[in-house]
């Protein structure tokens, strides 16, 4: 199945209106990270934006999550479990990636979406945060 | 009781605690005033913990979460974790770490940073009033502040960032 990862922009158009939900492609895994999504409403505020439709759960990214034609990679406990530490030679250690990003959100999109590949048998972290 | 969330400045020292005081066990060990653990805090912290201790030992308490209970969210963990060094200062290991976020004590949730706390977050200002000029409030702060407000209207926030303390709808609710 064709695996896409739904880029700031995207996500961005959702919450806005500017794109439907229903124009993602539907024969795929949509997936988006909870670090950019957060990202871009932090964007939108920031501008101004009107915060109705987010308030009340009614974008057309919420409509895309609600008809599974996205799916969020959020950080629950589970997330943090699995995107978080690296098992080395000799002892436990940090998933380097996790940790060094130069970004907050960056941080939360590896720990994200390396539990979402452990989930879905995706291959998202390496192809798009390549170390 | 409402529940109480702890942002990243707090959780390092109530995880330092949580280990050197080893209050996990059945003990009578508590939390003590020290650090970002002010007498407040700890004071807060404590009456939960004693709330399940009694519950444990059997006390009639129809619900132990009646008391509320201690939360921080994932995002917390993340922070603590980038900046490692500085926050922990080797009070305790990765390998504790690693055992508290699979199994938290009862007491404790690890709140999730999901599509559910989105308008939350989108209900918190992005500006407040602070010593008489306007101040941006962090967003990686207004994630603590969000998950506070998703815990109930009446849920505790602890936090020593005085941004998030001059948020009007929270400042009845700051404990520090």
């Amino acid at each position: 199945m064709e695996v896409n990862l739904l880029g700031p922009a995207v996500i961005r158009k959702l919450l806005t209106g500017e794109l439907e939900h229903s124009e993602l492609s539907s024969g795929a895994i949509n997936c988006c990270t909870i670090g950019d999504l957060f990202f871009e409403v932090e964007k939108l505020k920031k501008q101004g934006h009107l915060m109705t439709q987010i308030l009340s759960c009614s974008t057309e990214f919420h409509h895309a999550l609600t008809s599974s034609v996205a799916t969020l990679a959020p950080l629950d406990a589970q997330a943090l479990q699995s995107g978080l530490f690296d098992d080395g030679e000799d002892e436990l250690q940090f998933f380097r990636q996790a940790v060094d990003a130069a970004h907050p959100s960056e941080s939360i999109n590896v720990i994200a979406l390396r539990d979402f590949d452990l989930v879905w048998g995706t291959d998202i972290l390496p192809r798009c945060f390549p170390n | 009781m409402p529940d109480i969330v702890l942002d990243t400045n707090t959780i390092a020292d109530f995880l330092s605690q949580y280990f050197k005081q080893q209050v996990a066990g059945g003990g009578p060990a508590k939390f003590l005033d020290e650090g970002m653990l002010t007498r407040k805090l700890a004071g807060h912290v404590n009456r939960i913990l004693d709330t399940f201790r009694r519950y444990q030992m059997g006390e009639e308490i129809e619900s132990p979460y009646s008391g509320g209970i201690v939360v921080a969210s994932t995002f917390a963990f993340v922070e603590l974790c980038r900046n490692w060094e500085r926050m922990v200062k080797a009070r305790f290991s990765l390998v504790q770490l690693q055992a508290f976020l699979k199994q938290p004590p009862e007491w404790f949730d690890i709140a999730p940073l999901d599509d559910t706390l989105l308008p939350f977050y989108a209900n918190i200002p992005t500006h407040v009033w602070l010593k008489g000029e306007t101040k941006a409030i962090e967003w990686c702060d207004a994630i603590h502040a969000a998950t506070a407000d998703s815990r109930g209207r009446d849920c505790f926030l602890a936090t020593t960032d005085e941004r998030l303390q001059a948020v009007p709808h929270l400042r009845t609710r700051i404990v520090i």
